[in-house]
């Protein structure tokens, strides 16, 4: 008989107190499920209670996990209201650039056109000083003979064939011999400008190109040069200006010949009062080379090439800036 | 004492005046053949060489018009297409557009420069840049039409609008 009264039993009906019962199958066999079964319902608790405790765990870490998650959203959203204002004041800052960009090319535009004008004062007291220097060997009252000599030959040359050939031949040859005398005057004639004391100075071309699927479609110069040299040529062609704008031309005409493209169409423009030269390079299969190194290398020729402009100590330089620059210039013209 | 001008070379504006081209052209053409001077003075006995190099002709001469009509814009319309066909332009090289007007003044001038760009218009002749500024073409099956205008028949409607 067992103490705990829940497992099934037998009652000892000839029971004695005094002798310990000999436990009958039924009640041993009853007993061992009972123990097995105690033994059975505790490891199920105990294992009941370890899982309650590691759901617990998980709950409790599930809601450290929404705490940082929480965190990190709010965090989150606090970088992205940054990165938002940071956009805002990159876009405020490309804006600005653009603006400072173009103030600075329109300052810079201004000043060289201001150095062209200035150098062009100088230009014409060189070529004073040259024409001066030859009048100076006028005076000389034996070059200042042959010279009249000279003019007189001009004068009856066009009648020289109706003359008997003796005459003819001794006109020709006392003729050859005036000129050999002159020759001091024909290489003086000859002589570059000489430069004149001034410090140098460098005067840029704006240029720019426009690209379509990579490939140059125009290119664009803005030069030192007021609008006016263009359209006035007659009056200012012989100045400095116009002579720096036919110079820019031929650089471009030789750089257009190098690139293989020598027909292509030029306009000549007025962008906020300065002369913009215009090249169409969208036709055909399109230069050959590369555009900026060809023009490079033509205007880096023409340093060493014109006279006027190493007269007047000036250099000239390619700028390049992005078309939008160009187009910002070109706006203002218009606004 | 003489004086230097017998000497003296001519400054680009004076070669451009007596050429009749602006110096940018003159520019142009020489800098393709890197042919630009130093000192941009030339010697007088250049102006041939360079009016060859850049196609210059003079088609008017000042005087009487090719052909006459009563009234003077049909006078050059018709004049015009004498002088295209008597240069043998229907087929031909290209000229520079500039020729077609070089040597008429005034009215006269203004009034070919638009005849050109009408006929160009009409597809009676073509235009291309180049180096030597615009070319002016007139291609082959438009000779008749040239022909018949010089002749004096009537003018297609661009041209008679062009007159009026």
């Amino acid at each position: 008989m067992t103490e705990s009264g829940s497992t099934p039993g037998v009652e000892d009906v000839n029971g004695d107190a005094s002798s310990p019962p000999e436990l009958p199958r039924l009640v041993a066999a009853l007993e061992r499920v009972d123990r097995w079964h105690r033994t059975a319902s505790s490891d199920l608790e105990s294992q009941a209670g370890e899982l309650r405790d590691e759901a617990d765990g998980a709950e409790a870490r599930i809601k450290e996990l929404e705490a940082t998650l929480l965190e990190l959203r709010e965090r989150q959203a606090e970088i992205e209201g940054r990165l938002e204002e940071l956009q805002e004041l990159t876009s405020g800052l490309e804006t600005e650039r653009a603006e400072r960009l173009k103030s600075a090319v329109v300052e810079a535009l201004a000043g060289d056109l201001a150095i062209v004008d200035a150098r062009a004062a100088l230009l014409e007291e060189a070529e004073a000083g040259r024409r001066a220097s030859l009048e100076r060997l006028l005076e000389d009252e034996e070059v200042a003979k042959l010279v009249e000599e000279f003019e007189q030959f001009v004068d009856v040359e066009p009648t020289l064939e109706q003359l008997p050939a003796g005459y003819r031949k001794a006109i020709l040859s006392h003729h050859e011999a005036v000129k050999r005398r002159l020759q001091p005057l024909f290489e003086a004639i000859e002589e570059e400008l000489e430069p004149v004391d001034a410090e140098s100075a460098a005067v840029s071309i704006l240029a720019s190109i426009d690209y379509e699927d990579g490939q140059p479609l125009a290119l664009v110069l803005i030069l030192p040069v007021r609008h006016e040299v263009y359209r006035e040529w007659a009056a200012e062609g012989d100045g400095l200006a116009g002579k720096l704008g036919v110079r820019v031309v031929g650089a471009v005409s030789a750089a257009l010949s190098d690139l293989s493209v020598p027909d292509a169409a030029i306009r000549y423009t007025d962008i906020d009062g300065q002369l913009a030269v215009q090249i169409w390079l969208g036709d055909g299969e399109g230069p050959s080379g590369d555009v900026k190194q060809a023009l490079h290398r033509r205007v880096h020729e023409l340093r060493s090439q014109a006279s006027e402009l190493r007269a007047v100590r000036t250099t000239l330089h390619l700028a390049w800036v992005p078309p939008e620059i160009i187009e910002a210039l070109d706006e203002g013209e218009e606004s | 004492m003489p004086g230097l001008d017998l000497f003296e070379k001519l400054s680009l504006v004076e070669v451009c005046s007596v050429l009749e081209v602006h110096p940018f052209e003159l520019g142009r053409l020489l800098g393709a053949k890197s042919e630009l001077p130093r000192d941009l003075r030339f010697d007088e006995s250049e102006i041939g060489r360079l009016r060859d190099l850049a196609g210059l002709e003079t088609w008017w001469d000042g005087g009487k018009l090719p052909v006459e009509d009563s009234d003077r814009k049909r006078a050059l319309v018709r004049s015009l297409a004498h002088l295209v066909v008597e240069r043998e332009l229907p087929g031909g090289a290209p000229t520079r557009a500039d020729n077609l007007f070089r040597g008429l003044d005034g009215d006269d001038a203004a009034f070919v420069r638009r005849l050109v760009n009408q006929l160009i218009r009409e597809r009676m002749a073509t235009s291309a840049a180049s180096a030597r500024g615009l070319l002016f073409q007139v291609p082959d099956d438009q000779a008749s039409a040239f022909q018949a205008i010089a002749a004096g028949e009537d003018l297609p409607s661009g041209l008679e609008a062009l007159c009026r």
